[in-house]
């Protein structure tokens, strides 16, 4: 990254070859268009080249800051197409990530092999604990908006979702 | 401190967005000034990341690195037409300015960056005893087991360790830098040595004093907590 603030663009080259799948892959869980998570991709990048030197390591890895600024640029987009509802069934990308390049590159089939067990992570949740955080951070959805759309009391939603991240860390913190 | 402790449940609904925008500007406003509210955002914050890394894995189309990376090399050729040209793979070194983490990111230039440290831009390296010169960085000694040895040469933005006697490693293993630093731990850089048991990894960021740097084998990159045993550390003095 500090290369990349220079305005180095070998080191960009590298920083999108590691980053972009992961960037585009999230684009497009919450985005739900090919087309649509192509520009946010891009757009999220090119904002990154252009202010590098705002990445701060003690907001978390280079990967979780750029996935972070993916994820609020897709919510943008989400939120200007007003209408348009968060997409929390995985059904159809599994079809697309069959159509894709048989031939994986080494990093590529590492950040499936990894995105797989961080699946695990999530999907060890309680229904109702993951669907809060989904809407929340896929769907973009405020904590007030979910109880109201689940017909709950805010601090039942507001619980769920401590008690999910709780969990994920924990997760984490056993290693997987 | 600017406003009243935001509870925990509040916290998880910032680290994932979730808070109306008027309870979000007030955990903006209160939290970089609270030493407890930023430890817990930045403890939420790998959690976070794994929902982002949770999705399905798709390929972005090719042209969309084409896109991408024409962008970037025409803005660069802009604002530093006499140190970088649109579309080519050399860069004029300016030594100094770069850091180290570019010669680690290009492993052609793993070899040059070697017979440096030895010639003498390495003054980085023995500049322990003298602050003034050498672009004040100091070299800490390393504690290490297993045979493992080496160096962490500090800079002021980015330092590097050189390692020798490091073993072989399997399948997906990779070596992990750990950085600490009173309660915090976050990972650094991961690295592969050569075949000769040696490899040179860049810790980026500025090590305080009493900064530990540590070094473990890890089954896989990306690892979020270090797997014993600590095969090395050096602490920033």
């Amino acid at each position: 990254m500090p290369l990349v603030a220079r305005e180095d663009p070998l080191a960009f080259e590298v920083f999108y070859d590691r980053h972009a799948g992961a960037a585009y892959s999230l684009a497009y869980r919450v985005v739900g268009s090919r087309t649509a998570a192509e520009d946010v991709t891009q757009e999220a990048l090119l904002s990154i080249w252009r202010s590098g030197a705002r990445y701060d390591r003690a907001r978390g890895s280079v990967r979780a800051w750029t996935l972070g600024i993916v994820r609020n640029r897709a919510i943008d987009l989400l939120r200007k197409e007003s209408g348009r509802s968060p997409k929390l069934a995985a059904g159809g990308e599994e079809l697309l990530e069959r159509s894709a390049s048989e031939e994986l590159t080494d990093t590529e089939a590492l950040r499936r092999e990894t995105a797989r067990e961080v699946r695990g992570a999530v999907k060890g949740l309680p229904d109702d604990q993951s669907r809060v955080i989904q809407l929340a951070y896929f769907g973009g959805f405020s904590h007030s908006e979910i109880a109201e759309m689940l017909n709950e009391p805010l601090g039942t939603v507001k619980g769920r979702m401590r008690l999910g991240m709780d969990k994920i860390r924990a997760t984490l913190a056993e290693g997987w | 401190m600017i406003g009243d402790h935001p509870n925990r449940d509040d916290l998880v609904a910032f680290s994932l967005g979730a808070l109306d925008p008027h309870e979000a500007a007030d955990v903006e406003a209160h939290a970089p000034s609270c030493a407890r509210c930023t430890r817990e955002l930045e403890a939420l914050a790998p959690a976070v990341a794994v929902l982002g890394e949770s999705v399905e894995q798709l390929e972005p189309p090719p042209e969309l690195r084409e896109r991408v990376l024409a962008i970037v090399r025409e803005e660069a050729a802009r604002t530093q037409p006499e140190t970088v040209g649109a579309g080519t793979k050399e860069i004029t070194p300016r030594p100094g300015r770069r850091g180290w983490r570019g010669l680690v990111l290009r492993p052609a230039l793993a070899l040059a960056a070697l017979a440096i440290i030895a010639a003498g831009l390495g003054g980085y390296l023995i500049a322990g005893d003298d602050r003034g010169g050498g672009g004040g960085g100091t070299t800490v000694p390393v504690v290490a087991q297993q045979g493992i040895g080496g160096s962490l040469a500090v800079g002021q933005n980015t330092s590097m360790l050189d390692l020798h006697g490091l073993h072989r490693l399997s399948g997906r293993e990779v070596y992990q830098v750990w950085v600490a630093h009173g309660s915090s731990l976050r990972p650094s850089s991961d690295f592969i040595p050569d075949d000769s048991g040696r490899a040179m990894t860049a810790v980026d960021g500025h090590l305080t004093a009493g900064t530990k740097v540590m070094v473990t084998r890890e089954p896989r990159p990306g690892r979020t907590a270090p797997t014993p045993p600590i095969l090395l550390s050096a602490t920033v003095e």
